[in-house]
């Protein structure tokens, strides 16, 4: 094969390979309740740990980096609450899924959670720098902040170990730490708290009666009306999920919407077109290219 | 999907060990032929995995005895770096071959990458400022000829990465650093 000949077709590979995922950004006019425009915000921080993320989801840099970095216009964050009562950013139900420690965060006390260290299973991270980290970590950062982002807290409570605690008993101090936060921040306005327990929102709906409620919804349109009954700001649901007339109807009763479960540039442009009021997003920078193109 | 490039990286790391051993017979053997005095020049197409996830750079490299230098631009291949902006940068490095086969060669390796994007704010990417990713990495690879001129290189490494970012809601710059890696693979073509 002669040089020339083996540049040539070099070039038709590269070529093939730069082409191939391309797709043009087909965006509708949105209509939501949200002025007409979806706001971007980061899953667990920059999105869902991968090859093209390495930052682990939840982990203080992940979670900075969206909102200094990014510029999103906001953040969701998955909250336990340790066995002393402080709140803790981190979404698995094992503490080995993701970090060098073993058993429940529940279980455990802040001092030996602070210890450990996230793992990454993608090899080019081999030493991670990244420890667990308490929510107040970030919120004394974004509350300096000229307009504090939105945070959205998604308190993972149902089906988990609860140290020596009833699941009353946990959602009760669950409660009480999410309120002594929004209290000390003076948050009611930039917090934003998700959750598939209605009755936990109801009770922190009586202590915080402006306080943004998402309820996580599963089943509509049951789930969509249960949520006007109660008040409450909005649902939040898997893209997987919900279809736009779900959307439609949400926004019909004055509930708002927000999808998570999106990455890809065709998943984000199939949740655009279903008019959510915010999209949580595994991919920030995509998203907001792509909104920021059809805008 | 993230299994599935853990798999890929576990490939990878196999095919580095299947080289070192084929560099291991061949210099066991004592195939070690002396590198010609004079320079020889050579188009290498490098794909790296880095801690900015996947990229392509076309480099151009001159080699003189054990010592090669290689250096050009570098596309990244990972829409997380607002792809309408770019984002485009550099790759170069050096490499030191201190073992010779017939047809492979180890080699030890500096290499350097960056890249470069636009910042963005929910109205407008700031198009006259620049947000900059910084790579070093030190590697070990093995080059392998398939023919007189044609062949693959591979190489791993661990490094450190820098990152710049304007955050133009503050209007300062924020720096965030840590813990890089590099796999490479390139296809080069000595002339």
């Amino acid at each position: 094969m002669s040089f020339k000949s083996f540049f040539f077709w070099l070039n038709v590979l590269a070529a093939s390979c730069l082409f191939s995922g391309c797709q043009k950004a087909v965006v509708q006019q949105v209509t939501n309740l949200n002025g007409n425009r979806i706001e971007v915000v980061g899953h667990g921080g920059i999105g869902f740990q991968s090859l093209s993320n390495q930052l682990p989801h939840n982990s203080f840099t992940s979670i900075m980096k969206v909102i200094e970095a990014y510029q999103a216009d906001g953040v969701e964050i998955d909250i336990q609450l340790s066995s002393d009562g402080l709140l803790f950013m981190y979404a698995s139900e094992r503490l080995e899924t993701m970090t060098d420690g073993s058993g429940f965060l529940p279980d455990l006390p802040s001092e030996e959670l602070l210890q450990m260290r996230y793992r990454n299973d993608f090899l080019i991270n081999t030493f991670s720098e990244e420890f667990l980290c308490p929510l107040d970590s970030v919120l004394d950062i974004f509350s300096q902040r000229n307009n504090p982002p939105k945070v959205f807290l998604d308190i993972k409570t149902l089906g988990r170990s609860f140290g020596d605690l009833s699941y009353k008993e946990y959602n009760e101090r669950m409660t009480d730490a999410i309120s002594e936060v929004i209290d000390r921040y003076d948050a009611e306005t930039w917090i934003y708290v998700e959750s598939a327990d209605a009755e936990f929102l109801l009770e922190l709906k009586t202590r915080h009666d402006r306080l943004q409620l998402f309820f996580d919804a599963g089943t509509f349109p049951e789930d969509i009306h249960k949520a006007a009954q109660h008040g409450f700001y909005g649902i939040i649901c898997s893209n997987d999920d919900v279809e736009a007339e779900d959307v439609a109807l949400a926004h019909s009763h004055g509930v708002k919407v927000s999808i998570y479960g999106v990455k890809s540039r065709s998943g984000h442009l199939g949740t655009i077109a279903k008019n959510p009021d915010y999209i949580q997003t595994d991919n920030v920078s995509l998203l907001q290219q792509i909104l920021f193109v059809y805008n | 999907m993230n299994f599935m490039y853990l798999y890929a990286m576990r490939f990878f790391v196999r095919l580095i060990l299947l080289l070192f051993l084929l560099q291991t017979g061949s210099y066991l053997y004592g195939q070690t032929p002396e590198e010609p005095a004079h320079m020889k020049m050579a188009v290498v197409w490098h794909h790296s995995v880095t801690y900015t996830a996947y990229s392509s750079a076309i480099c151009f490299s001159v080699k003189h005895r054990d010592w090669q230098v290689y250096a050009g631009p570098r596309l990244l291949l990972n829409d997380m770096y607002t792809p309408a902006a770019g984002p485009w940068g550099v790759q170069l490095g050096v490499n030191y071959f201190p073992l010779r086969g017939e047809r492979t060669r180890s080699f030890i390796s500096i290499d350097y990458q960056n890249v470069f994007f636009k910042p963005y704010n929910p109205h407008a990417f700031a198009s006259e400022k620049n947000n900059s990713v910084h790579e070093f990495n030190l590697a070990y690879g093995f080059q392998r000829f398939f023919s007189h001129a044609f062949g693959v290189s591979t190489k791993i490494g661990f490094g450190r990465y820098t990152e710049r970012f304007h955050d133009l809601g503050e209007g300062v710059v924020r720096n965030y650093a840590g813990y890089s890696g590099l796999l490479n693979i390139g296809f080069f073509y000595e002339f």
